[in-house]
């Protein structure tokens, strides 16, 4: 693939075209990754800026007005609000209450609690509550 | 705190709690050879059950609560249903509240039903659960 990059007359908005006879599967998997870096979401711990991949994250928390990502071992806090993550439209990511939004993807399995809740087990072995409300939300979600 | 869901809850609650009554009363009338029951005592048994229903407002909150603390309102809201149920069924002279055995075999009632509407939810939770985990499956097979 020949790269050629080229500086925009002013005015005008930065974009990558890609000029393909057809889109082969390197293509496609450099085309995935643009596509990720620009979903990256931005977490900072102990004043240093970490840029971590949707995939990676296991569910975001709020606490006291401040928001934090929590990945498999690591947690990091963002300057987003828990409804502003929630309107970035992540495909797996879904609000199970108030103040959690948890990745789907990573959900180990689900366990009935008291009072219509349910909780979830993620893969890292942590439990996050599903509150009574939004399991009837999830459903609809998920088609049921 | 989604008052739509609430009310469908709550609703749930009232009917099997009045069906519940329903049948130990007919029970009841059964064992003791009576044909009918006055009207004054059916409305007595409707607001009730809407009384105890009412107590599960408690377990209601704005804010998330963890497991204990729901355990903790279960229980509050458990003391207060057989509260209720002994107070009207004393100023329905149904039972005198001088006589431990009224009061023991009421409550026990009362708990016996508190805990059948709550294994009724827990069931409905479990269907729901096992519903949630089939389709997150077939999602990430």
């Amino acid at each position: 693939l020949k790269i050629i990059i080229e500086e925009p007359p002013e005015g005008v908005e930065e974009r990558i075209i890609v000029q393909c006879h057809n889109i082969s599967p390197e293509l496609l998997s450099v085309l995935n990754s643009l596509k990720k870096q620009n979903n990256m979401l931005v977490g900072n711990v102990d004043n240093a800026i970490h840029r971590i991949s949707p995939s990676d994250i296991y569910y975001f928390e709020a606490v006291d007005k401040k928001t934090f990502i929590y990945c498999e071992a690591d947690v990091y806090e963002s300057k987003h609000k828990l409804y502003e993550l929630e309107d970035l439209a992540m495909d797996d990511f879904f609000r199970i209450s108030k103040s959690v939004i948890v990745n789907l993807s990573k959900i180990k399995s689900l366990i009935p609690s008291l009072s219509g809740r349910v909780e979830a087990i993620l893969i890292n072995k942590e439990r996050v509550i599903i509150s009574r409300q939004y399991v009837s939300e999830l459903k609809k979600a998920l088609g049921m | 705190v989604d008052i739509k869901e609430i009310f469908g809850r709550m609703s749930n609650t009232f009917f099997v709690t009045f069906f519940l009554i329903v049948v130990i009363v007919s029970i009841d009338l059964q064992l003791n050879n009576i044909d009918s029951l006055p009207l004054h005592n059916i409305f007595a048994i409707v607001i009730l059950t809407l009384l105890t229903t009412l107590c599960e407002f408690v377990l209601y909150s704005k804010k998330e609560l963890t497991r204990s603390e729901l355990l903790i309102r279960h229980f509050i809201c458990l003391f207060l249903t057989i509260g209720i149920v002994l107070s009207v069924a004393n100023f329905m002279r149904w039972i005198s509240l001088r006589e431990p055995m009224h009061v023991i075999i009421f409550g026990g009632l009362t708990f016996g039903i508190h805990v059948i509407v709550t294994l009724i939810t827990f069931c409905q939770t479990t269907k729901s659960t096992h519903q949630l985990r089939e389709k997150l499956k077939e999602r990430y097979k």
